[in-house]
């Protein structure tokens, strides 16, 4: 059974060109990860070294302990599902799916029955004559599960699979695919830009910025408990704020933003550093300033704008020390506020992660 | 397990020894061979010729500058008669190449842009000429123009219009490079993008303002290849200038007479300025395609918003096809009209004996046994020129296509091209003198030095459209194929030979069609047997004028099936 593990893997285009830097990390065996990370991060660099069609410049790469890094994509016997899916316009959907096992040079007995699977577990099979050009994209899409399928691969690889679909059928085949992976007992890997789509599909997502492996973890991982600046910026949005610790003893630490003090979570930075306070914009509460039944770890702002967005809005809110953070509340929520109008931003200190002020300022942190 | 599994039957034997000899054939080293080979093919028939042409001009300096310049009897009058015929197709070929801008650009902008009943046979009618046999089509035109059947017969003259000449000459040559022209743009035309031309108008622009400001300046890549392929076509035509002629000898023309008088020095040097000329054209559009710009800058908003009034532009469309029925269609196809007018007898004087069926089918000679042997040689030497042509077009295109390293494709894409511009006369010498008795003496002219001299001048006309089809054969489904594990070769065959067909028909089609309808080669390279197009200019030097028409109207109907053909290949390939 599969399991992928690259060690120190490096890709250099031309001369200097850093696709990829020193990534490491293991896919467990049935594991279902996703790769997702700002354009040009290194993902689809990824799924091509994995695949072979691109060679590592330094690294291993191993499948089930198995070194693979220099086998041509010929010798992996991977399943590749490709962003526009590459299924053979002259042959029937049937024949697409026969035709790895045909260039392998399976018996036709062999051959029919891997078939006839493939197409059941994808529900194509009432299309299996027909030519592809006369079929819609999630039909085209199955098609090229089905290849894969009726090729035994264990290790799939999906390049951005959904990128052609629209949003509904994309959120019925995210369910769908996954399914599919599990009962398949497949390990997949999936490269897409879309963070809802990572988050509902996979067991864990990998986060890349510039080359490099920011995080590999669950969904709520990434969400609740992010490890570093990039990934509370990149997956969904957050706010940091730049403060300095000034109690470090108890479970929730004291810092200073400004002219006031919040509890947050402590993370282990020490007394008298420079941290930054990262808070998800759904997880402030926003009130009025007279309130003064709510607790009182907040920070006090002027609304700069309150806007709405749909089932959310945005308020725009200017801190004391200028800085403008943008908070999300219910669109239903009860209060509207005015311009100007004095807020406090009401902070959950368990719902906050503290890290140590980067040395070159939070915005290279963010740098994509 | 079902009974009899383990016995792999005889369909999964042969797969797997085909995939076996597949993967075989898929290695790195016997890929590179079979590249190294590819393009020792492709010098051997193509540079080589050239090359060598070149080379025994350097080293028998001696002989030629004997004969050319220094004629014990003649002086250098060979080196002057040179001269002066290539000023003659100089000054011929750039007449020529301003026709074809004024009818090709108009008609180009037609086809384009209007949508309009009957446009699909306008279009293939734009075709035909560049299609038909240009000796065909040179008699025609002169039969049309030149003869007392043709225009003349509208005011009762009993001599024709025009006499063999320069004037028949830029008629004929017009009527078979203008399309050289409307092709070379007409696609890129239509894919302009029609935003940028409203974007003009909503600034004010006229729609001529426009056309000579927005359009045309991006096409004119198109164009300018376009020109110096008509240009070039013109500059080295043989079979209708043979016809047209008269007294006024072009330089390949030139080439013809003297290798028939086996002036060999003479004729090789001769041919190697043509040569040398078609091939600084060509590297000079190479180079300087992208940088030239078009004359004109300066705009008259008055005068151009005239031309742009539909009074203005449907006398221009009108005024354009009318010049392209009467001075191209008509005159091409007057050999159909002229082969029903002697039909059974002269229109003249009835006389029975002068008409078509007598002097082809009855007269003591039969001339139609000489037509169908000169027929069954033409599609022969097609039939096999095309066959060869694809087994070693198809790697060569591939190769080009895939190439990786930019100079050395360039370079690549660069040398296909020159069977393309140079006169088919001076490369059929060439191919002569390397083959013949005066180079490696494997073959003297006959059957196979015409295959020979074929496959080397249709090579461009089968590489070229493959290096399109392969271009635009997405990539990914040769990865696909390879993550299914199929090897290089086994992937060519079950995924990219699909998507080639139409490709390869087509290409297929082209190198047929010229095959069929070449002279200037021919005639130098031939021994006994005759083609087609050959036996139609004796018949024509021996004023046997029904024969004539007899053998061009077999060959129009041929390269007329032939086009009908191509463009339903390529038609369904856009439906796909």
């Amino acid at each position: 059974m599969p399991e992928i593990r690259l060690q120190s893997v490096t890709k250099i285009f031309g001369r200097k060109v850093e696709a990829v830097k020193d990534l490491s990390f293991i896919i467990e065996d049935g594991e279902y990860v996703s790769l997702i990370g700002p354009s040009g991060c290194g993902k689809t660099t990824t799924l091509r070294l994995l695949a072979g069609t691109i060679l590592p410049t330094q690294g291993n790469i191993y499948f089930d302990n198995k070194s693979v890094e220099n086998l041509s994509i010929r010798d992996r016997h991977i399943g590749f599902v490709f962003q526009h899916f590459a299924i053979f316009p002259h042959l029937t959907v049937r024949e697409n799916a026969a035709y790895g096992p045909i260039v392998r040079g399976r018996k036709k007995s062999e051959i029919a029955s891997l078939v006839d699977h493939a197409l059941e577990a994808v529900q194509i099979a009432d299309k299996a004559d027909l030519y592809p050009p006369s079929l819609s994209a999630p039909d085209w899409q199955k098609t090229a599960l089905a290849r894969v399928i009726a090729s035994e691969a264990k290790i799939l690889l999906l390049d951005e699979p959904l990128g052609a679909l629209d949003q509904k059928i994309r959120e019925k085949f995210q369910v769908f695919l996954r399914d599919l992976v599990k009962k398949e007992g497949l390990t997949a890997i999936h490269v897409t830009h879309d963070q809802a789509e990572a988050l509902t599909i996979s067991d864990k997502v990998a986060v890349m910025n510039k080359g490099r492996l920011i995080q590999l973890g669950s969904a709520s991982d990434l969400i609740f408990t992010p490890n570093n600046i990039f990934t509370s910026f990149f997956v969904g949005e957050s706010d940091f704020l730049e403060s300095v610790v000034i109690n470090d003893k108890e479970s929730f630490a004291e810092v200073r933003v400004g002219q006031s003090t919040i509890k947050v979570k402590n993370m282990g930075i020490t007394r008298g550093k420079r941290a930054v306070v990262a808070v998800r914009r759904e997880f402030f509460k926003v009130h009025k300033y007279e309130d003064t039944d709510e607790p009182d770890n907040f920070l006090p702002g002027v609304v700069v704008r309150d806007q709405f967005l749909g089932l959310l809005r945005r308020v725009r809110v200017k801190l004391e020390n200028q800085q403008i953070v943008e908070v999300k509340i219910h669109a239903k929520h009860p209060v509207h506020y005015k311009e100007n109008e004095k807020v406090k931003l009401v902070i959950d200190p368990s719902s906050t992660r503290c890290f140590e002020y980067p040395k070159a300022g939070v915005a290279s942190a963010l740098e994509m | 397990m079902v009974a009899g599994e383990d016995k792999p039957d005889l369909e999964v034997k042969f797969r797997r020894s085909l995939l076996a000899t597949e993967k075989w054939l898929s290695k790195d080293t016997v890929l590179s061979a079979g590249k190294a080979v590819t393009v020792g093919i492709f010098i051997l028939i193509v540079l080589g010729p050239i090359l060598y042409l070149l080379f025994q001009i350097i080293i028998s300096w001696g002989d030629i500058n004997e004969t050319v310049f220094n004629d014990p009897i003649l002086g250098n009058e060979a080196f002057l008669s040179m001269l002066r015929s290539i000023g003659l197709s100089f000054e011929i070929a750039a007449i020529v190449t301003v026709f074809d801008i004024l009818v090709g650009v108009p008609m180009a902008w037609i086809l384009a842009r209007y949508e309009f009943k009957g446009k699909n046979i306008l279009d293939t009618m734009v075709d035909l000429p560049m299609a038909v046999p240009t000796s065909a089509l040179g008699f025609s035109i002169y039969l049309f123009w030149g003869t007392n059947n043709g225009i003349s017969r509208l005011y009762n003259s009993q001599v024709g219009f025009a006499s063999q000449g320069i004037l028949l000459i830029i008629l004929a040559h017009v009527a078979f490079t203008f399309p050289y022209v409307t092709r070379s743009i007409k696609g890129i035309i239509a894919d302009l993008d029609l935003d940028l031309e409203k974007a003009g108008r909503t600034l004010g622009a006229s729609p001529f303002t426009i056309a000579k400001m927005i359009s045309l300046p991006m096409v004119k890549e198109g164009l300018l290849a376009g020109t110096v392929l008509a240009f070039t076509r013109s500059l080295g035509e043989t079979g209708a200038t043979l016809i047209v002629s008269g007294v006024y000898q072009t330089a390949p023309v030139v080439i013809v007479s003297w290798m028939k008088g086996l002036k060999i020095p003479t004729t090789a040097f001769l041919a190697f300025i043509l040569i040398i000329i078609s091939l600084l054209l060509l590297a000079a559009v190479r180079i300087f395609a992208r940088k030239v710009g078009l004359p004109w800058k300066k705009v008259f908003p008055r005068f151009e918003r005239k031309l742009s009034s539909k009074k203005v532009t449907r006398t221009r469309d009108t005024f354009s096809i009318a010049l392209f029925f009467l001075f191209v269609f008509i005159p091409a196809l007057f050999v159909i009209v002229f082969l029903f007018q002697w039909w059974g007898g002269s229109p003249f004087s009835g006389e029975f004996e002068a008409g078509m069926i007598y002097q082809v089918f009855l007269a003591p000679d039969k001339k139609i046994n000489e037509i169908m042997t000169a027929l069954v040689t033409s599609l022969e030497i097609a039939l096999i020129v095309t066959i060869v042509n694809l087994l070693i077009a198809t790697p060569m295109a591939l190769m080009i296509s895939k190439m990786k390293n930019k100079k050395v494709k360039g370079l690549l894409d660069g040398l296909i091209d020159i069977p393309l511009v140079i006169p088919s006369s001076a490369l059929g010498f060439s191919i002569f003198f390397l083959w013949g008795s005066n180079g490696l003496h494997i073959l003297s002219p006959g059957f196979a030095m015409i295959v020979i001299a074929h496959i080397s001048f249709t090579y461009s006309y089968c590489v070229r459209p493959l290096i399109g089809s392969f271009d635009s054969i997405s990539t990914m489904y040769d990865e696909a194929a390879a993550a299914f594990g199929a090897s290089k070769i086994t992937a060519f065959r079950t995924v990219t030979l699909p998507f080639l067909k139409s490709g390869l028909i087509a290409a297929a089609i082209m190198t047929f069609t010229r095959s069929m309808s070449e002279t200037g080669a021919t005639i130098i390279c031939m021994g006994i047997e005759r083609t087609i197009p050959v036996l139609l200019v004796d018949f024509f030097e021996a004023s046997t004028f029904p024969a004539a028409a007899f053998a061009s109207t077999i060959l129009i109907i041929i390269s007329f099936v032939m086009l009908i053909l191509l463009r339903l290949v390529t038609r369904r390939k856009k439906d796909a």
